[in-house]
């Protein structure tokens, strides 16, 4: 993941040529990180690697149209809005949608029972504590909050953009990046207070 | 503390706290609040460990390498996926201007069909009453494209005609001989392919009288004129008048390839009128073709070089008076059907070439 800026600009720049070598230069320079974010906004690995391939493909054909600013950000942005493609395609919860979040509580949480692909691989939480899979917990918790939300949560803190990259990213406004991400925050910690026994110690402070 | 007692506003700033978004005065306020309140500190610790946790989660590996080949390019691009890479895209825009191109070809070939025929409809008229009046003077070749050209251009002489044609009658007996360089034309063949295609084109145009010239310079304006004249020599006239064969015969088929006999006739047509008009070295003729033919002046547009210097070289054009059943008119349809189909075919062919 070298990610030297005058190599991507180089390569941007021949790729808005048409140079297929080029672009798929900044693949290989973006791919786990698209892929990373498609795969925690879906939770399913079929779908993320689908989505991924196709927001390149989709990146290709646009590159033209970008204008300089941060490719990654746009790059992000394209994988972002598939995402959004994939979710509403599902229609799987109606809380995938991405408007039904501004209410206090409502839309915070997926049905954890209908979507839950990673506790439904895990054998027990007794297994996961003793291999100490943190990082499934924290999947999991990530995976019960509804799209909406989770993609702010990825974004911001998973892939660590700021407020205003991640308000661009997703196409909404800075306040409602902010109000989601402290919201979003919240319910983790409150679900990872309610597995807090799967729990290595030294994660269980936050409960007392 | 395990519930959460706090506010939205409270978990907002919390959030904003945690994140160093909290303007200077908002951050020392809130600060002293965290001083004062022990939930408040415990929600921000929790808070911080729990984005610490997000934080700690490691980006994941690509399950295959998602690099971009033409055929994946292809493939979606069937599939209406995203948006065409211009780049890409740009293989397939010579094929919207074949399909551009076909359709105005295809367009403009009717309106061809469409001028002919109105072309013919309104000449007949003026035929007919032209008839008497026409006179067919027959050239050698040359005289006989210049005739065409310079008559149509000339209408003025169309008002001598009547003149004329005893002039004409009168010389047409000479006409063979008259006509050194060219073949004296017996036109007949020429009348049944003007008949076929466009042919009253041609014909008109065979028949233009050479003597046109003097008047030629009056009217560059060659369709009017024309029309006027109503001179049109149907191929059928000529052939049924013996005295003036049309030697151009191979002119008039050849609006398109049959005028190769005549080598002026395809370039012509348009700009014969103008060119013809110089040779007033048709002291024979007088006045007044007849010719009509538009259609003609334009099938058969000699050259001007050629008119001028074989008009001029055969004076002795023969002239004899023929009656025409037929003229063509050139219409706008006409005229635009040819340049749509000119136009379509070059881009057609371009496009086709580049592909």
């Amino acid at each position: 993941m070298t990610n030297f800026p005058n190599d991507e600009r180089v390569l941007v720049t021949a790729a808005q040529r048409g140079n297929l070598d080029a672009f798929n230069g900044l693949v290989v320079m973006y791919q786990d990180m698209a892929f990373s974010v498609a795969y925690r906004i879906l939770q399913d690995d079929g779908p993320a690697a689908d989505v991924t391939q196709n927001a390149f493909i989709a990146a290709f054909r646009k590159i033209d149209q970008f204008r300089g600013e941060n490719f990654k950000s746009w790059l992000m942005r394209i994988v972002t809005n598939a995402c959004y493609d994939e979710l509403r395609l599902r229609k799987r919860h109606p809380t995938a949608s991405l408007d039904d979040i501004e209410g206090e509580g409502d839309g915070l949480y997926f049905d954890a029972e209908d979507d839950a692909p990673l506790m439904a691989t895990i054998e027990g939480p007794e297994k996961v504590v003793e291999r100490g899979e943190l990082q499934t917990v924290i999947e999991n918790c990530l995976q019960q909050l509804s799209a909406s939300y989770r993609i702010i949560v990825v974004l911001a803190d998973v892939e660590g953009y700021s407020y205003e990259e991640a308000a661009s990213i997703s196409g909404i406004s800075i306040g409602t990046v902010k109000s989601r991400l402290s919201r979003a925050r919240s319910s983790l910690r409150d679900c990872l207070r309610r597995k807090a026994e799967l729990l290595p110690e030294q994660y269980r402070q936050d409960n007392s | 503390m395990s519930v959460n007692p706090l506010l939205p506003e409270d978990l907002l700033a919390l959030s904003a706290y945690i994140d160093g978004a909290l303007d200077p005065p908002e951050r020392f306020s809130f600060e002293r609040r965290l001083a004062t309140e022990p939930s408040l500190r415990a929600e921000l610790e929790s808070l911080r460990s729990t984005v610490g946790l997000v934080k700690s989660l490691p980006r994941l590996k690509a399950p295959r390498d998602f690099s971009l080949n033409p055929a994946m390019l292809a493939q979606t691009a069937e599939n209406g996926v995203g948006l065409t890479h211009p780049k890409i895209t740009g293989l397939a825009r010579p094929n919207r201007w074949q399909i551009a191109s076909l359709a105005t070809l295809a367009a403009s070939i009717l309106l061809v069909f469409i001028g002919l025929i109105a072309g013919f409809d309104a000449d007949s008229p003026t035929s007919q009453s032209a008839d008497s009046a026409q006179v067919r003077v027959q050239q050698t070749a040359d005289e006989n494209e210049i005739d065409a050209e310079t008559n149509a251009i000339p209408k003025p002489t169309l008002t001598a005609s009547t003149t004329m044609d005893d002039l004409f009658t009168s010389e047409t007996p000479s006409s063979p001989a008259l006509a050194p360089g060219l073949p004296p034309i017996v036109g007949t063949s020429a009348p049944p392919a003007a008949s076929d295609s466009a042919g009253p084109a041609g014909s008109a145009a065979e028949d233009v009288p050479p003597p046109a010239p003097p008047s030629q310079p009056d009217d560059t304006t060659p369709d009017e004129e024309v029309d006027a004249g109503t001179v049109g020599m149907t191929a059928a006239e000529s052939s049924g008048e013996p005295t003036i064969m049309p030697t151009s015969g191979p002119n008039q088929d050849g609006q398109g390839a049959g005028n190769a006999p005549n080598p002026t006739s395809a370039t012509t047509m348009f700009f014969a009128a103008a060119t013809a008009t110089p040779a007033p070295s048709m002291t024979t003729t007088p006045p007044p073709t007849k010719i009509a033919a538009e259609t003609g002046a334009d099938d058969h547009s000699v050259p001007s070089d050629e008119e001028q210097a074989t008009g001029r070289t055969t004076p002795q054009t023969t002239i004899s008076s023929v009656s025409n059943d037929d003229s063509f008119e050139i219409t706008p349809v006409l005229v635009i059907g040819v340049l749509g189909v000119v136009a379509s075919g070059f881009v057609l062919v371009y496009t086709w070439r580049k592909r």
